[in-house]
């Protein structure tokens, strides 16, 4: 069996094996590490946790998701979203509900504005994400540090290196003004987003360029 | 190394690494390291930084085990009643679609949330208290909840091996996976306790599956402070 078959028998044995994903279809291609998932979900909460799965996977290098949510009920007016999504968004005491807003069209959710930290980013995409009757959230919500600290390039380096998940990876960090470049390689997606979490942590971060490859072994 | 002085370093890794996360901010967590043990203690407004707290230091190598004494005092302007609790908890469970919202019972005490009920799997369970971290005034979860598989399925441990192999978090452990009775035993080697937990979620997700012993064993080996420069 060739590799792109192998990754792609992998991926459906990891989705059988979750037992939540019981009764979805979702067709799976893989091709030099870039998977492709496609098929229909009913909630854009399932759609998100399947996305989990997958980039845990070995071999997955970068994903491609064009899984469709539709609800089995009838769909809620764009009115009924915007206010849940409020109220969610309120009940989250770590996100700052005045500096977000919240566009809502064809049930799909916006998030607009900007925070000090990337988890109050986060927090918010996963309050909105888990309203019944969402089809997807675009977060495009900035984040400005108010602080005006520089950037330290080396609390950076040494956050990286006390994570478990990044043991043995070299990492490097270069910080530009307000923008810092990751480099480097590391074996998964899930490394690779976790190194630029770590990054986020900083204090007088804006932007994080994460350059960082996945190679296999 | 004594082991003083690899105390000394773990502890500093792990209350730096506490420090970095700008959501733990404006807590102050004591952090107690005795040969790869760690207890934390301290007092957090919420639970849900209790248990970021948690997540953060099981994915620093070196600790093997963690014992958690962070206690959760809700500021009195900030105070909840039980029954507000509850109707946050009932109206997200009824969003959620990994939990079976009619087989779980809620009791709340004073901000301290009990759930009993049987479903069918484990992961049920822990979507059951996962669920709640992030509601206010919550000071702390007893999951009484059990499992009820289904016992018509035959345990496939080849299985078990295979979701074990392909998860790229476990990919430079080997791990050996032993069925009896129902009962799957996992032994051999990991990184982080981050790692342990999810070599046990991936076996309970075995069908017919009643226990996991997961005796997966930690190293006490550190962040290499060789290259990890101190202040």
């Amino acid at each position: 069996m060739n590799a792109n078959d192998q990754l792609q028998q992998n991926i459906q044995f990891a989705l059988f094996w979750e037992p939540f994903i019981e009764n979805i279809s979702i067709g799976v291609t893989a091709q030099n590490g870039i998977v492709t998932l496609s098929g229909h979900v009913d909630s854009y909460e399932k759609k998100v946790e399947i996305e989990k799965i997958v980039k845990k996977v070995r071999g997955v290098k970068a994903l491609v998701e064009h899984l469709e949510v539709q609800h089995g009920i009838v769909a809620e007016s764009d009115e009924d979203l915007a206010i849940k999504a409020l109220g969610a968004i309120k009940m989250n005491t770590s996100i700052p509900e005045e500096d977000i807003k919240i566009v809502v069209a064809n049930g799909w959710i916006y998030l607009i504005g900007a925070v000090d930290w990337n988890y109050q980013k986060m927090a918010a995409e996963h309050a909105v994400g888990s309203i019944i009757g969402v089809k997807g959230v675009v977060n495009s919500l900035l984040i400005h540090s108010t602080t005006t600290d520089t950037i330290e390039q080396k609390a950076i380096q040494n956050a990286l290196k006390r994570s478990g998940l990044l043991r043995n990876k070299s990492i490097e960090v270069a910080v530009d003004d307000n923008v810092v470049t990751l480099t480097g390689q590391v074996d998964s997606i899930l490394q690779k987003e976790e190194a630029e979490r770590i990054t986020w942590n900083s204090p007088g971060i804006w932007r994080i360029k994460n350059q960082i490859d996945i190679i296999n072994h | 190394m004594s082991y003083s002085l690899s105390n000394q370093s773990l502890q500093y890794v792990v209350q730096e690494a506490l420090r970095w996360e700008p959501q733990l901010q404006g807590t102050q967590f004591g952090v107690i390291a005795n040969d790869g043990i760690i207890t934390l203690t301290g007092v957090t407004d919420s639970y849900y930084k209790k248990m970021e707290a948690e997540k953060i230091a099981k994915n620093i190598a070196g600790v093997r085990a963690l014992i958690e004494r962070i206690a959760v005092v809700v500021q009195d302007d900030h105070q909840i009643t039980d029954e507000e609790i509850g109707a946050k908890i009932l109206s997200i469970y009824q969003s959620s679609f990994t939990i079976p919202d009619h087989k779980i019972k809620v009791t709340i005490e004073n901000g301290w949330v009990t759930l009993e009920g049987k479903v069918h799997w484990n992961y049920q369970k822990h979507a059951a208290e996962d669920a709640l971290y992030t509601i206010q005034g919550i000071r702390g979860i007893s999951n009484l909840i059990q499992t009820q598989t289904n016992r018509d399925s035959e345990i496939k441990k080849e299985f078990i091996e295979k979701a074990l192999h392909d998860s790229a978090l476990l990919h430079d452990s080997s791990i050996e996976v032993e069925v009896n009775n129902r009962r799957v035993t996992l032994s051999g080697h990991v990184n982080t306790l981050y790692e342990k937990e999810e070599a046990e979620r991936l076996a309970w997700n075995a069908k017919g599956v009643i226990a996991v012993e997961n005796a997966l064993t930690l190293s006490t080996q550190i962040v290499n402070t060789h290259n990890y420069e101190c202040k």
